[in-house]
């Protein structure tokens, strides 16, 4: 009785509020632009064709960000060559810096994704602990190690360098 | 942990305009297409209500081919009795007997009897009661009439019956048959 039901957005709406995080989600996780793209536009078609109920706002924003991760999941598992655009091309920063997100975006990518996914959340697009534990579903307890140990990964595989991707 | 400038190059990255265009392309071939999960779901109402047409069909051009009726001068009785029935002798007198042509349309073998005048068959013979095995044309005879009141003929056909009464129309000046109402 009363209560206030969250109303489904169109796509493009849903692309207004989305779009750039999904996509540099998924750009994070599978290093080519093409594949990000791929990746969101999948994402969209599942929500276009299923027209999910949302609770609320953030339900709706976890739902998407859920889906993209195992979009992403597939699409890595698929392919079999691993190739990386380099950030230039899809950024407007100066050249050093791009230089260095280049530099973070490869080594995160060489992590495994439980761990990528909670440091991209919580260093990159500023989720606390307890957004990126609803949005994932599990316990904050679980963010928290995951943060840790993707933190000790991240530097181990900073410090290794070299040129993993072609 | 990261550098700032860095997280800031991260967050300027957007999603490329193709995309948009793309997921808008999405939305509209999904409406184009919302209609066709309406008819997938009402398929089967489509389907019955076509079976239940194809079936009333039947069953009314079985009804009709079953159906015996009797007709006379190819005019066919209505269910409904016209008032101008007239048992005035003055009338029957302008004939010394009555031939009335009738057609029995059957499809079973069908009982025809008369309660005056006898029924004439093809093959000569005069009786009464005429078993009819088909559609067929028999000739009823009332010679001489006295007394046109009770002039009925009755076809029964697959354990139903069906009364007539004569009767004369003297707005067209020709002689009806009437269904009678059970």
């Amino acid at each position: 009785m009363g209560e206030n039901k969250h109303e489904t957005p169109s796509a493009k709406e849903a692309y207004n509020r989305y779009s750039d995080l999904l996509f540099r989600l998924s750009l994070s996780h599978l290093g080519i632009k093409e594949d990000a793209e791929d990746a969101v536009s999948e994402v969209f078609s599942k929500f276009i064709n299923k027209t999910p109920f949302f609770n609320d706002q953030e339900h709706e924003k976890a739902w998407f960000i859920r889906v993209t991760i195992n979009q992403c999941r597939d699409m890595e598992r698929r392919r079999k060559i691993r190739r990386y655009t380099p950030i230039e091309q899809i950024s407007q920063a100066s050249t050093e810096v791009k230089d260095d997100l280049n530099d973070v975006l490869e080594t995160l990518q060489r992590l495994p994704e439980k761990y990528k996914t909670v440091l991209i959340l919580f260093y990159f697009e500023d989720f606390s602990i307890k957004d990126i534990s609803s949005t994932l579903k599990i316990t904050q307890a679980a963010v928290k190690m995951r943060l840790s140990r993707g933190r000790e990964l991240f530097k181990i595989e900073s410090e290794k360098g070299g040129d993993l991707y072609v | 942990m990261f550098d700032k400038k860095a997280i800031d190059a991260y967050k300027a990255i957007t999603a490329p305009d193709s995309l948009k265009q793309r997921i808008l392309d999405l939305e509209d071939s999904k409406q184009i297409t919302k209609t066709q999960p309406l008819i997938r779901k009402y398929k089967m109402a489509y389907a019955l209500a076509g079976i239940f047409s194809v079936l009333l069909l039947n069953i009314f051009i079985i009804g009709s081919y079953n159906e015996t009726s009797i007709m006379l001068d190819t005019n066919k009785t209505t269910p409904n009795p016209i008032s101008a029935y007239d048992s005035n002798p003055r009338i029957i007198s302008k004939s010394e007997s009555i031939v009335l042509p009738l057609k029995l349309k059957t499809h079973k073998t069908a009982v025809v009897k008369v309660s005056v005048g006898y029924l004439l068959g093809n093959d000569g013979t005069s009786k009464e009661e005429k078993e009819v095995s088909k559609s067929n044309e028999i000739i009823w005879i009332i010679d001489k009439p006295l007394d046109m009141s009770n002039a009925e003929i009755s076809v029964t056909a697959n354990g139903k019956d069906k009364i007539y009464v004569l009767s004369y129309e003297d707005t067209q000046n020709t002689w009806i048959l009437i269904k009678k109402q059970n």
